[in-house]
């Protein structure tokens, strides 16, 4: 009876126009004040407990080092260069698109930031060169997804956090799929732009362009070295990572002043400030989740009725691709993860394995109507109708469906680095 | 009410700003401190954390001030138009009920913290203190979203475009 309440009460607030922060919140006092001897307060106790705590001090810092390299000229000095790398490759221009895009993911960690930040400039170089606008689209959309997928990722570290899993072995698991899913992208890119071809590599323009990025580019080797050298812990490189990134863009490039320093700071705040309360609340279902045994049980009856691996990674895929067109990827995992990872674990699927696929699953929702992230910011981004970005990115949620697929079924793609 | 409004904007922005750096300049002193002398600094993480605590919380009043939390929006298209701005109104209402509940629950938990004394592991400050910007941050909201529901002029638009651009991945839907 009280769940069919809880049911009605999420309805009615959605209904009401309330914030996803206040669903879960009023989900966590409903719980803990029906089944827990009517101790709401219980879910402060547990948004405090979710705040304080020293592994997500990553996110913040990942968030305003992104938020800080975005502002500046560090995306533009690298698609620079990418461009002169590529110049003479069959379809360059669109290699060029999806190694920027993959190159500022290895330093933002965040899709839609990708996408803004490169798009932002390579949207236009794409039609001035005579690419589609289709293609345009599409491949700066789905480039932008590999910001959550090769590390630093702020969803992998949200899998981590709520899963107890080691997000340094996450990131390690992230960059296989990712080098697969640029393969999968530009191998599209350069069947369909097969003709077209920027010209022979220039000397000059390639060195100039090297210079200028010549402190952009150590930045993600900076941060991933230091992790897995041992240098430093994955929230130490975030910290690393803003402080390299005011180095590089306030002193060295000068593209930033202080008082832009100040906005893009209070910019983050803001975004965090949407993200810290919908984790805490959800941090707090979890925990009462937990407490109740609730995962436990799902294991018991999903294991009763779902037969094997293959069709547990059918069955969790399919809904996660529900899900991820409704929901955005940090709520998704912060709900879901702790009740499919005991799943997936019982049937024999490595946690970090799974979390991979749970991210890359998820974000397809970016690219899938009616509510993908990605569609949303393009029609910003680059002036176009809904319907012109969705039919854009057809092919690419084509294209990372199948690499789904091949990631889900073969771990090793994911887990051959963590192994080693 | 809006000069009202903007000054404890003003006052959310400023705190945010000094413990975002307070956050990057202590794990960034502990790593150096750790390569150089190698020892890592005495509770640098501890102050981290807080500044974290300070910018998740008063972030949330940021987000509030620009419109940017995440909200489903699957059911808007329920709504007639002709009652969208009382359902705006009712809405502001409701939102400043919870966080009015969620705040006196944790002006409770922050007295309790208090009577019992608990302080953190390293750098023993008062937990109270800490948990302080819980209860403030929910009050500082409550009272955010009771003008809105008086005042509706005065809530911003929400920012799907800028909430979109959002770090964490999440977005206003």
């Amino acid at each position: 009876m009280e769940g069919w309440i809880l049911v009605l009460l999420i309805i009615v607030l959605m209904v009401l126009r309330q914030p996803v922060m206040v669903l879960l919140g009023c989900a966590a006092l409903f719980v803990y004040s029906a089944y827990s001897d009517g101790r709401p307060e219980y879910a402060v106790y547990d948004v405090w407990f979710a705040v304080n705590q020293e592994v997500l001090l990553a996110i913040p810092l990942f968030v305003l080092a992104g938020a800080i390299m975005s502002k500046g000229t560090i995306a533009e000095r690298i698609i620079d260069l990418m461009r002169e790398i590529t110049r003479p490759i069959p379809g360059g221009l669109a290699l060029a698109a999806i190694l920027s895009c993959a190159g500022f993911a290895a330093i933002s960690g965040s899709a839609a930031v990708t996408l803004l930040a490169v798009g932002g400039i390579m949207y236009k170089a794409l039609l001035d060169c005579g690419y589609s606008k289709s293609f345009a689209i599409g491949s700066l959309c789905a480039g932008g997804v590999l910001g959550i997928i090769i590390p630093p990722s702020i969803p992998l570290i949200l899998y981590g956090y709520i899963t107890q899993e080691s997000i340094a072995q996450l990131f390690v698991a992230g960059l296989g799929p990712a080098a697969l899913l640029v393969t999968v992208f530009a191998a599209y890119g350069f069947i369909l732009n097969f003709r077209r071809r920027e010209g022979p590599w220039r000397l000059g323009g390639l060195g100039r362009a090297l210079w200028r990025a010549a402190f952009a580019l150590p930045i993600p080797g900076i941060i991933l070295g230091g992790i897995y050298g041992g240098i430093f812990t994955v929230t130490e490189a975030a910290a690393v990572a803003v402080v390299v990134a005011v180095l590089v863009e306030v002193l060295i490039h000068r593209d930033i002043g202080l008082t832009e320093l100040k906005d893009v700071t209070v910019e983050s705040g803001k975004l965090l400030g949407s993200l810290y309360p919908v984790l805490a609340f959800a941090f707090s279902l979890n925990v009462f989740l937990t407490a109740e045994g609730v995962p436990q049980a799902l294991v018991t009856q999903l294991g009763e009725v779902i037969d094997g691996k293959l069709e547990f990674l059918f069955a969790a895929n399919i809904l996660l691709l529900l899900v991820g067109m409704i929901i955005d990827v940090g709520s998704a995992t912060l709900v879901l993860a702790p009740l499919l990872q005991p799943l997936a674990e019982a049937q024999g699927i490595d946690p970090v394995h799974w979390g991979i696929v749970m991210i890359v699953n998820l974000g397809i929702g970016y690219l899938t109507p009616p509510l993908g992230l990605n569609l949303i910011v393009a029609m910003a981004a680059f002036r176009e109708d809904f319907w012109t970005i969705v039919k854009a990115v057809l092919p690419f949620i084509a294209l990372m469906l199948a690499a789904l697929m091949v990631i889900a079924l073969v771990p090793e793609i994911a887990l051959t680095l963590v192994e080693n | 009410m809006s000069t009202f409004l903007g000054l404890i904007g003003r006052f959310e922005r400023f705190i945010t700003v000094a413990a975002f750096a307070l956050m990057a300049l202590a794990l960034m002193a502990d790593v150096v401190s750790r390569r150089l002398f190698q020892t890592g600094l005495i509770g640098a993480t501890e102050i981290a954390v807080v500044g974290m605590i300070a910018v998740a919380m008063f972030g949330i009043g940021v987000a509030t001030d620009e419109g940017a939390h995440l909200r489903p929006r699957v059911f808007d298209a329920l709504i007639p138009k002709s009652i969208s701005g009382l359902i705006d109104r009712l809405a502001s209402l409701v939102t400043a009920a919870f966080f009015i509940l969620i705040g006196a629950l944790a002006v409770w938990v922050v007295a309790q913290s208090a009577s019992l004394g608990d302080r953190t592991e390293v750098m023993r400050i008062p937990v109270w203190m800490l948990q302080a910007m819980i209860a403030l941050a929910f009050i500082t909201n409550a009272l955010r979203f009771l003008i809105y529901a008086f005042r509706p002029e005065l809530r911003p638009s929400e920012d799907v475009e800028e909430s979109a651009a959002g770090a964490a991945d999440g977005e206003a839907r």
